[in-house]
């Protein structure tokens, strides 16, 4: 006799919600409340033991948390708002999820079934506003749906392509009684992702590694997203093959190993770009070929024969030309081809990548790095001294722009999941938010945010978050008091005219000191060191604020429009 | 080059499907030419057909991502000669003197069209065709003014008779329903998670630690040796073990039967499995005393393809778990044809009294109902005597009764057991039987005679070992308020309360982790078992002493 055919009782919708979350293994909720969200949030008050709720103070907030939660933890991330506008302020972060394969399930209220569709107060076309942008999305409408629907959602948002899920619940659905029965997943006619690869393509696969002289690993987020860390690294060592990685693939190799090769595409690092115009054979594995990797897509990768293995089929020859087509999961596909190559050695193609390295560590880092007349601050000092101070151990929270591109380029990550950022919608006001989610699902781990001035503005009302929690979350602020990036396009490509990107800032140390958080600004490389490690003792949230250069450029660059062998070094 | 591609897509039936695909051709701004939804031969799966101009590599590419839809089972694209596709037209064309009627009237003729409305001074024409016939139709009506003009867009059939052959197989079958719904039963489920983790000692299963006697385990090797284990033998069993068996039953059962109403079954759980398969309809209803044994419940399930049994809770009391005859009888329904009774029972240690038994028989009298007893722990008690309810002459008839050879005689891995009932009865549970197992594995029934008929001192040192055993449990319990147990009458069960509000479930998963000891929940056995767990002291003394020690340790600490 099964547990779960023994105990129905009638319970109240918004209780049969929480106990189906507690049963998908869900603690912990990012949440903001409104009337009609209200039932749940009153039966909410009587499971504070179970689930804990993170009151944000805006529901885009909530989105980018859960999204923090969900990159530390594997675990897909919970958001739950109310109808309207709470809905509607999850938008964002629910695309950003989309865009980068966050799991996500995001509950909103809604108005009453029988006033759908008359414009009542607070009453929004949700499953019509999120259907481009999430896996799955459904309108619960009657109590006893609660908990197949919510087993439903978990199961497609962490399984497969991992993705966002919207449910939407009417009131009535979170008032009315139910039997409630925790529901088994029966699983879905049209959905049954591949995850075991196919041994006729692995064999093709291997037999284009085992020939290729200059073989060169590409590997993205679905690297992390299944674990399959250490078989990359059992497969680059067998086949002594460089490995790259996109953005959201960092720290699935750690900076230090001898075959990391560096970040790929436009503010990518030089050797990696430059030579996967060398490489005869490409396996990419977990990415997708975004635009900002491939560069110029007519003149991308031309000498190479292209393994790729996704678990989306509509990846595979979506924008590069492949070769060998492989559906499956990362991990479960690299295990079969570390099984099916045999070692080799490339010593001198490896050479290549170091050859390249030293120019870009002559031209661009050391210039960085160097301590200059009026010891002024560039955002690269700050990095590498935070990664040096860390160790390489923090879980690092980027933000969208140029910081973001110095914290992916220096700091030296040991550890998987710890670089989060928002890749594919380039979210401005991600990382505030993003870092509160990391620090809840890693409270053990050193969680710093790296944010821009700009960026820090766009979700800055997650401090008092941060400060109810007393979540000790540190924040850095790299101010240049310009949009950077976009300062820096409008510098190369636009003639200087700088378009309103000049911002005049608040006082942030003041700002944070109004939510009751530690805060201190630095101005120079002298202060740096001590006030980092100021930072990184406290046992609270801190803020530091570092002036940095106002108009210093990322590079190398690959401009839009150019191949990637093109990149810039200056 | 731009071409016409016909799409074909098997999509669950759902409010959104549409939305969801048609944004798809939304966000790569690809126009639909025309699009029609129908139903299909499948229950809750409807066809979509979607013509489009496009570039191949642009169809290739949408039909790659419109299987990210959940909804979506199978997409097909086609060109227009692999298809049958046509369309239907509905025209409303004037027609103001004669001479215009005929002249439309022909062309309705030459393109084998229909006149399905004569108005006043108009025809409606309806026309089935391809797309080309249509538009030729229609310019040629034109000239006489049409007033309306609907089409329905294509549905198109794929020629080759092959093509969906194996590739269109969109509800993938699954089991029994009732089958699915039943979860692994909450004692392997333990069994497993304490199998997976180190150092757990396992109160879980309730396997005895003695091995089989050796006089047993001889006389099933010199049968194998001299080879009268290698056939078939009866259904029923050999002669010589059932003969044995009615010897047993008339010594220490009181029951008198002859031979012939005598099944020898692959152990307990067939003989239950075989009579509810050969006793129940699926609208019947069977009455379980709970807690009961797991199994009970999930084979009633099984058998009846269907919900779970009606459970009657006994009473928890100072004296034991006690039957409420009122209560049993409050429960009996027109629909129900039996009631199970487990005794000594699996998992409360319960032993049934004299009067409960007579109790019972009266009401199964009184109301016409079969009893089903599963008496596998029928040797070990420890103060009250084991009664047989099938002993009783007024329920002789209706009562079936289930005995085993698996825990007396340290022999689960042998798995024998026996069916006894009235000889109506047995011939229909015989049909069940040989349909299962033919007949039971000859090298146990060899080794089980041998057990009936020989030195029976091993089953009176288990009986001892036990009530040490349970003497070991309750004292250990003594030493904390947080967990009580009614004292186990039979069997090698202590059924413990747990007095402070917990999840069962919950409760054994932790004290597995972290109190590293398995038991089982008591929700597992129905009714009236929440906030119990089980534990089995058939296992290994010292063992036992550990993992008591553990538990009382384990509660004392953390509840």
């Amino acid at each position: 006799m099964d547990k779960t055919t023994q105990k129905t009782s009638k319970i109240t919708g918004s209780q049969a919600l929480l106990e189906s979350l507690i049963q998908e293994g869900v603690d912990t909720i990012f949440g903001y409340p409104g009337g009609a969200i209200m039932p749940v949030y009153d039966a909410l008050y009587d499971y504070k033991d179970k689930l804990e709720h993170i009151l944000v103070r805006h529901e885009q907030g909530a989105a980018h948390a859960a999204e923090g939660y969900a990159h530390v933890t594997g675990k897909p991330g919970v958001a739950l708002v109310t109808s309207g506008p709470g809905a509607t302020n999850l938008i964002t972060g629910i695309a950003d999820a989309m865009l980068d394969s966050v799991p996500l399930v995001c509950i909103s209220g809604q108005v009453a079934l029988s006033l759908l569709g008359t414009d009542a107060f607070q009453e929004v076309d949700v499953i019509g506003i999120t259907t481009p942008i999430t896996k799955w999305n459904y309108q619960i409408t009657k109590a006893s749906e609660i908990p197949e629907v919510i087993a439903k959602a978990f199961y497609i948002a962490s399984t497969g392509r991992p993705g966002p899920v919207v449910i939407d619940i009417t009131k009535n659905a979170q008032m009315e009684l139910t039997d409630y029965k925790p529901a088994k997943f029966k699983g879905i006619v049209g959905y049954n992702p591949t995850v075991k690869p196919n041994m006729k393509q692995i064999k093709l696969a291997a037999d284009l590694l085992n020939k290729a002289k200059k073989p060169y690993m590409l590997i993205g987020h679905g690297i992390l997203i299944s674990h399959a860390e250490k078989e990359v690294l059992k497969l680059a060592e067998k086949l002594d093959m460089p490995v790259a990685s996109t953005l959201l693939g960092l720290s699935a190799v750690p900076t230090a190993h001898r075959l990391y090769a560096g970040m790929l595409g436009m503010h990518g690092n030089y050797a990696p770009n430059v030579l996967t115009q060398e490489a005869d054979v490409i396996l990419a594995v977990g990415m997708r070929f975004d635009d900002r990797v491939t560069g110029r897509l007519s003149d991308y990768a031309r000498g190479a024969k292209v393994i790729h293995i996704d678990i989306d089929p509509a990846e595979l020859n979506k924008n590069v030309k492949t070769e060998v087509p492989i559906v499956a999961n990362a991990k479960d596909a690299l295990e079969e081809l570390v099984k099916t190559v045999s070692k080799q050695t490339h010593t001198s193609w490896i050479k290549k990548f170091r050859g390249l390295d030293a120019i870009e560590e002559e031209k661009i880092k050391k210039k960085e790095l160097q301590s200059r007349k009026d010891k002024s601050l560039h955002m690269a000092q700050v990095v590498d001294m935070l990664s040096k101070k860390t160790k390489g151990e923090a879980v690092v929270v980027a933000d969208v722009g140029q910081h973001q591109m110095v914290a992916a380029r220096n700091y030296a990550y040991k550890n998987a999941h710890s670089y989060i950022t928002s890749g594919g919608l380039g979210t401005m006001g991600f990382a505030l938010p993003a870092a509160v989610g990391a620090k809840k699902g890693a409270p053990k781990k050193q969680v710093v945010a790296i944010i821009g001035d700009g960026s820090f503005q766009m979700n800055i009302q997650e401090l008092a978050t941060i400060a109810q929690e007393n979540l000790p979350v540190k924040i850095i602020i790299l101010n240049n008091n310009f949009l950077g990036m976009v300062r820096q396009w409008q510098e190369l490509f636009y003639d200087n005219r700088y378009s309103f990107t000049n911002l005049k800032n608040p006082d942030f140390v003041a700002v944070a000191k109004g939510f009751f958080l530690n805060a201190e600004k630095i101005t120079t490389e002298d202060d740096l060191p001590a006030a980092m490690e100021r930072m990184l003792q406290s046992e609270k949230p801190y803020l530091l604020e570092v002036v940095v250069n106002k108009e210093t450029n990322v590079f190398p660059m690959v401009p839009t429009g150019a191949a990637v062998h093109e990149i810039r070094l200056e | 080059m731009e071409r016409k591609y016909t799409i074909i897509i098997f999509a669950e039936n759902k409010p959104g499907v549409l939305y969801r695909i048609a944004d798809l051709f939304l966000r790569r701004k690809v126009n639909i030419e025309s699009l029609t939804v129908s139903e299909t031969q499948e229950i809750g799966v409807s066809r979509f057909t979607i013509v489009v101009k496009q570039h191949k590599t642009m169809v290739e590419k949408i039909v790659k991502q419109l299987y990210r839809i959940i909804e979506v089972v199978k997409v097909f694209e086609n060109r227009d000669d692999d298809l049958l596709f046509k369309e239907i037209a509905f025209i409303k064309v004037a027609a103001k003197n004669p001479e215009q009627r005929r002249e439309i009237e022909d062309l309705v003729y030459l393109f084998r069209a229909k006149i399905i409305a004569v108005g006043k001074d108009t025809l409606t024409i309806e026309k089935t065709g391809s797309e080309e016939e249509i538009n030729s139709l229609v310019s040629l009506l034109r000239p006489f003014s049409i007033h309306e003009f609907v089409r329905s867009g294509r549905i198109a059939v794929v020629k080759d008779e092959t093509k969906f052959e194996g590739k269109y197989n969109p509800v993938p079958k699954g089991p029994a329903d009732v089958v699915a719904s039943i979860d692994v039963s909450a004692i392997k489920k333990i069994q497993l998670l304490a199998n997976e983790e180190k150092g757990v000692i396992s109160l879980a299963q309730g396997i005895p630690s003695f091995n089989t006697p050796s006089h047993i385990s001889e006389a099933a090797k010199k049968a194998i040796d001299e080879h009268v284990v290698d056939k078939y033998t009866s259904g029923y069993g050999i002669d010589a073990l059932r003969e044995a068996i009615v010897k047993k039953l008339k010594k220490d059962n009181t029951i008198e039967v002859e031979k012939s109403q005598v099944i020898v079954t692959h152990g307990g759980i067939e003989a239950l499995m075989a009579v509810f398969i050969a006793l129940l309809n699926p609208t019947d209803e069977v009455i379980v005393l709970t807690p009961d044994y797991a199994s009970h419940i999930t084979q009633t399930r099984i058998a009846r393809h269907g919900g779970v049994p009606v459970f009657v809770p006994l009473q928890e009391t100072e004296n034991g778990w006690e039957l409420d005859p009122k209560e049993l009888e409050g429960r009996i329904s027109q629909n129900t044809k039996a009631i199970l009774v487990c005794n000594p029972c699996n998992p409360t240690g319960k032993v049934y009294s004299m009067e409960e038994l007579k109790a019972i028989a009266q009401i199964a009298n009184k109301y016409n109902l079969f009893i089903i007893t599963d008496e596998m722990y029928e040797y070990f008690t420890y103060n009250k005597p084991h009664i047989s309810i099938g002993s009783f002459p007024e329920v002789k008839d209706r009562t079936i009764s289930i005995f085993g050879l698996s825990k007396t005689y340290a022999m689960t891995g042998w798995r024998i057991g026996y069916i006894v009932a009235s000889k109506p009865l047995i011939t229909q549970i015989f049909k069940v039987h040989d349909s299962l197992v033919t007949c039971p594995t000859a090298v146990s029934q060899y080794a089980a005679l041998a057990a009936l008929t020989g030195d029976q001192t091993p089953v009176k040192e288990f009986n001892e070992s036990f009530i040490k055993k349970s003497k070991i449990v309750m004292e250990a319990l003594s030493k904390t308020q947080k967990a009580s147990c009614v004292t186990p009458e039979g069997a090698y069960y202590a059924f413990v309360k747990l007095n402070f509000p917990v999840d069962d479930y919950d409760f054994a998963v932790r004290l597995l982790h972290e109190g590293k000891v398995a038991v089982v929940p008591g929700s597992a056995f129905g009714s009236g078992g929440e906030n119990h767990v089980r534990i089995s002291f058939g296992g290994d003394e010292k063992l036992l002493q550990e993992a008591m020690q553990r538990f009382v340790n384990f509660i004392e600490k953390n509840y």
